[in-house]
């Protein structure tokens, strides 16, 4: 396929749930889904495969020098920092915590690049701190869409607001809503 | 000033005194060194004649030693005729430069000496001091003598014959005018160099004066400027002089002590105040002077306007360069609106001291409110589930209130002080999502009650706020709008832009407010109910809305057209400028 | 089948209620009512979900867990935050990956087990070694 469409979340504590009750809304789409979550090496695939029991697509973790397929959801393992290259090839490499944290949303997010070749989105959910601030202002500022989770059903309002308040983000949503959005977008 | 205005006055004339007296000297000086030349000149002439005559009478005898006269003819010697021989004089002249006369008599026989036409004056007479000197003395004559009129050095030796009495003379003399030509030229050189000496001297001093004048007038300037300056100064500013006289004060000065510069000046202390207190400033006075620096020290004065103030006194002294006191200075700085300042900024802190206590204090009681709550909470609906006997169940529902609304009451609590103690930063919002964020909140207690909540704010509509405080501003609205709606009734939700103002509304078709209640649900922990007995509401939403609407620099306010015909309530937000007016959508 | 739970709180009432709710959904409850007694626990071998108050005398949450991280003892569990503290402050920096979820007081004790369950089937999930 010629189009990349990609949407990047990061997401840290309240994850689990969250991500579990977004993906129960979303049909499987045409675009790859690719998850920074916060989380140790131990329980990155336990949370993998409980998303997997609810979500409609397919969930693994990351592999390096992975390419990320339409209509498949794929989660940074824990112990690495995860970029992409060519906004579609895995590259995992160990190194300091960013924004405290180790995966970090900044990075993979920071990662992707003009040219887009197809659609991109970029969301921050649930979390405490800020990473994603600056990913998700970097994925506004190249052409993407951003959505930030709002404060009401976000379990710590912390990565999102401070997402909301860099001013680059599109649609502060719940996820329901934000499941709907990623429907209409990516279809 | 007054110094300098004498000092002007006298100086320059001084010095104009001492430069002409000194030029007066020089040509004084001048004239005696040039008499005393001229004199040494004359002597010198004399001499030269008395040499003169000694060639003349040597030349003579050359050609004989006797004279006699003979048929009107005078012969020298043998044969030698006088008369008519010009060649003996013209030799005397060739050899000395005097000119040579031979007398007969008194008149001139044998000469060079010329008439006014250039011819030899033969003929001419013998008149003057010279003629007595020779002819009626028998002497010889040296000195000035006047001939045809004109000034000679002169010599002149009676010529006797030989019996002894005197028959003529012999002459030799050279104008004076010609001797003293080179003399008066030399004169005349000196004259002028000590001429231009002497005016270059007054020139200088003139000069000197108008330089000095000039400066005099950019130092009377700078003393202008500098006394306008300090009439500026806003501050009381003064000198004294070592004695304790005023020297120097300001406009400021004056208003303070309530008098004029004529009276201040020259004046101590003791002349301008009553004793004691004229004392107890020379002492300090004193004090200043003997020690270095400034000292500062704060004082309540009264100004000569009666009102009483604080301010701060510098004073310095100030010596002269051999350390000598010349005086003091003296600045009064107004600091009453300083000290009321600090005064209020330390009632400001001691308020936000204050609130940031109460901040923490809420914070704490919340945590701690919640604590208790938590068992309640968690066991509550767990009882009720267990209990089948129907008093009991309305017991527990009864419980489960009270409970809620301590919860409610914690929360809102802390979101007051949480809304007030943060300004937030005003970013671009969509206030449609902000709203329907709200509604999701409020979904339950809407529906509970049949309450239609309709959204018709442009979703285009952006506003400048925090997303997070406008969308408790609106739960917190539609939460009372659902209270009071008409059971089933609707709530209206719209927005109109009005430049860079939105003004938004939220309606309800139920109870509504009389005009007294109006202004006042705005105010904490008030309730339209004054029995305060709907348990369900704690009074603080629309407070907490009063104060996030400050929060964005807007208003908000209540109409109702009367008790049971609705309430709106407005508020107003600044828009983000983006667009022009938008009307609201649809309005049912 | 782990169906361990711990409950580490220096609030009697709130273990006391954590408890009964956690018999009537069948979950074996661990109490703790200080960080220090959590890690006894953890040392004797526990492993499971963990609800962690953050205020606690002495020791309060986020260290705990940074002890609990420190000796080796977190692997095996999931931590999930029990809290009056509506947000967490800057001290979680640094542990978000350890923290599961956050829960504030009052909770609902139907969602809590809700959650406790959805945690325990994660923790349950059979994990083969070449699928890492």
């Amino acid at each position: 396929m010629s189009a990349r469409n990609l949407v990047v979340i990061g997401v840290s504590t309240g994850g689990p749930l969250t991500l579990k009750a977004l993906f129960k809304e979303i049909p499987p789409l045409d675009a790859a889904f690719l998850i920074v979550l916060h989380i140790t090496p131990q329980m990155d695939y336990r949370i993998a495969q409980g998303l997997a029991t609810a979500a409609t697509m397919p969930v693994t973790l990351a592999e390096d020098g992975e390419y990320l397929k339409h209509g498949h959801i794929y989660m940074a393992p824990g112990g690495f920092h995860l970029k992409l290259e060519g906004n579609h090839r895995v590259v995992l490499y160990e190194g300091a915590r960013v924004n405290y944290v180790q995966p970090a949303a900044d990075v993979a997010m920071l990662s992707v690049s003009r040219p887009l070749k197809g659609k991109l989105v970029g969301i921050v959910l649930t979390g405490m701190g800020r990473d994603g601030a600056d990913g998700i202002k970097h994925i506004h500022d190249i052409g993407g869409v951003t959505i930030a989770q709002d404060q009401h059903s976000s379990t710590i309002y912390g990565m999102p607001k401070a997402a909301a308040l860099t001013g680059a983000v599109d649609y502060v949503l719940p996820p329901k809503k934000i499941a709907a959005k990623l429907i209409e977008l990516l279809t | 000033m007054n110094h300098l205005k004498m000092a002007t006055e006298k100086v320059p004339i001084l010095l104009l005194i001492t430069a002409v007296a000194i030029a007066f000297v020089m040509m004084v000086a001048n004239r005696l060194v040039l008499e005393q030349i001229r004199e040494e000149a004359v002597r010198q002439a004399t001499r030269q004649q008395e040499s003169s005559m000694a060639a003349f009478w040597e030349q003579a005898s050359r050609r004989g030693n006797l004279f006699h006269i003979e048929d009107g003819r005078m012969i020298l010697g043998d044969y030698y005729v006088l008369n008519g021989s010009n060649e003996i004089p013209d030799r005397i002249f060739h050899i000395t430069g005097s000119r040579a006369t031979i007398f007969m008599g008194d008149t001139r026989i044998a000469t060079n000496v010329m008439k006014a036409d250039g011819t030899r004056a033969i003929g001419t007479k013998l008149t003057g001091p010279a003629y007595d000197t020779v002819f009626r003395q028998g002497m010889r004559y040296r000195g000035s003598a006047d001939i045809l009129g004109i000034p000679y050095f002169t010599a002149y030796d009676p010529v006797r014959d030989a019996s002894g009495k005197v028959i003529g003379a012999l002459f030799v003399g050279v104008k004076q005018s010609e001797y003293l030509a080179r003399y008066k030229g030399i004169a005349l050189k000196i004259t002028a160099i000590n001429g231009t000496l002497a005016a270059i001297f007054v020139l200088f001093a003139v000069l000197l004066i108008l330089n000095r004048r000039q400066s005099e007038r950019e130092i009377r300037t700078q003393l202008l400027f500098q006394q306008h300056l300090l009439d500026t100064i806003p501050s009381p500013i003064f000198s004294k002089d070592a004695l304790g006289r005023y020297t120097l004060c300001n406009k400021a000065f004056q208003s303070y002590v309530g008098l004029t510069r004529e009276e201040l000046i020259g004046k101590s202390v003791f002349e301008l105040w009553p004793e004691e207190l004229a004392q107890r400033y020379y002492d300090m006075d004193r004090e200043i002077m003997e020690a270095t620096g400034t000292q500062i020290y704060e004082s309540q004065v009264c100004y000569a306007d009666g009102s009483l103030r604080d301010v701060m006194f510098h004073k310095a002294s100030f010596r002269d360069e051999h350390g000598t006191p010349g005086g003091l200075v003296g600045v009064i700085l107004d600091i009453t609106e300083r000290k009321a300042a600090e005064k209020e900024r330390s009632l400001m802190e001691a308020q936000r001291h204050r609130s940031r206590m109460m901040e923490s204090l809420m914070i704490q009681l919340n945590h701690d409110l919640n604590t208790p709550l938590t068992p309640l909470f968690a066991l509550l609906p767990m009882i009720r589930r267990k209990v089948e006997d129907a008093g009991v169940d309305r017991m527990l529902e009864i419980c489960q209130q009270c409970v809620n609304q301590i919860q409610g009451l914690a929360g809102k609590s802390f979101d007051l002080v949480r809304i007030s103690s943060e300004r937030p930063r005003l970013l671009p919002v969509n206030l449609a999502v902000a709203a329907d964020s709200a509604m999701g909140d409020v979904a339950e207690a809407l529906a509970e009650r049949g309450v239609i909540c309709c959204n018709a704010i442009d979703p285009e509509l952006k506003v400048l706020g925090s997303a997070e405080q406008l969308t408790l501003l609106f739960k917190n609205l539609l939460s009372n709008a659902a209270r009071y709606a008409a059971q089933n009734g609707k709530v209206v939700l719209s927005a109109t832009g009005w430049e860079d103002e939105v003004v938004v509304s939220v309606r309800d078709d139920g109870v509504g407010l009389d005009r007294e209640h109006l202004n006042l649900i705005f105010d904490e922990f008030y309730k339209a109910d004054s029995a305060r007995h709907d348990l369900t509401t704690q009074g603080l939403g629309l407070a907490i809305c009063k104060r996030i609407v400050t929060n964005h620099d807007g208003r908000i306010w209540a109409e109702s057209p009367g008790p049971g015909l609705g309430t709106t309530i407005f508020f107003t937000l600044k828009g983000d400028g983006s667009g022009d007016a938008f009307p609201a959508l649809y309005d049912i | 089948m782990n169906k361990k739970i711990m409950i580490v709180d220096d609030n009697e009432y709130v273990r006391a209620s954590v408890d009964i709710i956690c018999e009537s959904g069948r979950l074996e409850l661990t109490s703790a009512a200080s960080g220090m007694e959590c890690l006894e626990h953890l040392e004797q071998g526990f492993r499971g979900v963990i609800l962690m108050d953050i205020m606690m005398p002495e020791m309060d949450g986020w260290d705990t867990i940074r002890e609990m991280v420190g000796r080796g003892l977190y692997e095996g569990n999931i931590v999930v935050m029990l809290t009056g503290m509506g947000e967490p402050d800057s001290k979680m920096d640094g542990l978000q990956e350890y923290v599961s979820d956050y829960m504030t007081k009052p909770f609902n004790p139907d969602e809590l087990l809700d959650s406790l369950e959805y945690y325990l089937t994660l923790l349950n999930t059979p994990v083969d070694d070449h699928e890492r």
